[in-house]
């Protein structure tokens, strides 16, 4: 079985609800392989803020060492990992 | 449960049982934060299967409180130098890490100070309930599509579920749940979370040794037999037909045969957020 290598690097799309900041790119590909924890901490440091909230398709948070790749595939919107970020929490 | 589906009276006890299941736990102080000669007795307590750890924390409280040195108090448990991430529901916590039939009580070490914050979430307030309710949206997504049943309740409903969950009442759960709407999946996907442990305890070297994965899994698509060993076959890729029998499952505390068929494991076994708990791990632990 010599099928395609699936791509290692999947779209992250980045949007700020409620007060965050914006950030000048929103569209990312992120290795399947990161844990999600790396999206906080990509965001922390470019947005120079100490803590942020995050959440798939404006609702749930899932858990910081979750891959990349399983939150992609089971989340995806059309083809596009849709994370919302916030500096306060939102959708309690 | 293989070959023949329950009645509705046994399924009716499976869910009791599984609601009611409690660990056994002896928490010891850890010496450093002992500030007494002789150090304070340990305490035993029982945590619900389907609860988390810091519920216990009152009555922790309450028994080592006064040898306690000043400072403020945040309470995290420990087993075998591993901190427990309470955000895994106690039961699981236990299946994965105890040591196969060995010891019993769970015997951990409770800290109240130098919170491990890089790697637990932080317990404060109503963290316990703010996790659950995540879970609980996370499942209503992969079940129908959408987090909206579990977002528009309204503060009161989230207090009475909370509540029904703490105190394991499995049959005012499971009205409320109906009267919510949460009840009712629209697609024939489950959510599963699975907790592999390779190693035996001797080797292992905390949570990085463990391997973790929450999915959806599609239950219906010609795979009206998904069992436990498909499912693996599937997501755990390195494992061989070999390698998996070197491994056991529990769920809810009892060994099963990787040929139980996920489906009816989910029906009777979920847990209170709505997600299948599985644990492997190895056969001679």
């Amino acid at each position: 079985m010599d099928s395609p290598a699936p791509p290692e690097k999947v779209v992250v799309l980045l949007k700020a609800t409620g007060d965050a900041p914006i950030l000048k790119q929103s569209k990312f590909k992120v290795l399947k392989s990161e844990s999600f924890v790396f999206i906080s901490e990509f965001l922390r440091k470019n947005l120079k803020i100490d803590s942020v909230f995050l959440y798939l398709n404006s609702s749930f948070s899932p858990s910081l060492d979750e891959l990349i790749g399983t939150l992609h595939e089971a989340y995806n919107v059309d083809g596009k990992l849709i994370v919302n970020y916030s500096t306060t929490p939102a959708w309690g | 449960m293989e070959g023949t589906k329950p009645t509705t009276s046994q399924a009716a006890d499976v869910q009791r049982e599984h609601w009611r299941g409690a660990v056994a736990l002896k928490l010891e102080l850890h010496p450093d934060e002992v500030t007494t000669v002789p150090p304070p007795a340990p305490l035993f307590v029982l945590a619900p299967r389907l609860g988390y750890l810091p519920q216990v924390a009152q009555q922790a409280l309450e028994h080592f409180g006064s040898v306690l040195p000043p400072g403020e108090n945040e309470i995290w448990f420990e087993y075998q130098g591993v901190p427990l991430k309470w955000h895994i529901p106690t039961g699981s916590l236990f299946d994965l890490l105890s040591e196969g039939d060995g010891q019993y009580p769970w015997c951990l070490t409770v800290h109240f100070r130098s919170y491990p914050r890089n790697i637990l979430q932080q317990v404060t307030g109503d963290s316990m309930q703010a996790s659950y309710f995540n879970s609980l949206k996370e499942s209503a997504y992969v079940l129908t599509g959408s987090s909206n049943s579990v977002m528009s309740l309204t503060k009161k409903s989230q207090q009475e579920l909370w509540q029904n969950v703490l105190q394991s009442q499995d049959v005012e759960f499971f009205a409320n749940m109906q009267k919510m709407d949460l009840a009712k999946p629209t697609r024939s996907r489950i959510p599963i979370r699975v907790y592999h442990r390779e190693k035996v305890f001797d080797s292992f070297t905390g949570w990085k040794s463990i391997d973790y994965l929450s999915k959806s899994f599609d239950i219906d698509a010609e795979k009206d037999e998904l069992t436990a060993r498909h499912l693996f076959r599937d997501c755990l890729k390195s494992h061989s037909e070999e390698e998996l029998g070197k491994v056991k499952l529990v769920v809810a505390g009892v060994e099963l045969s990787l040929d139980v068929n996920v489906g009816d494991m989910y029906s009777h076994l979920k847990n209170a957020d709505n997600w299948l708990y599985l644990v492997l791990k190895p056969a001679t632990s």
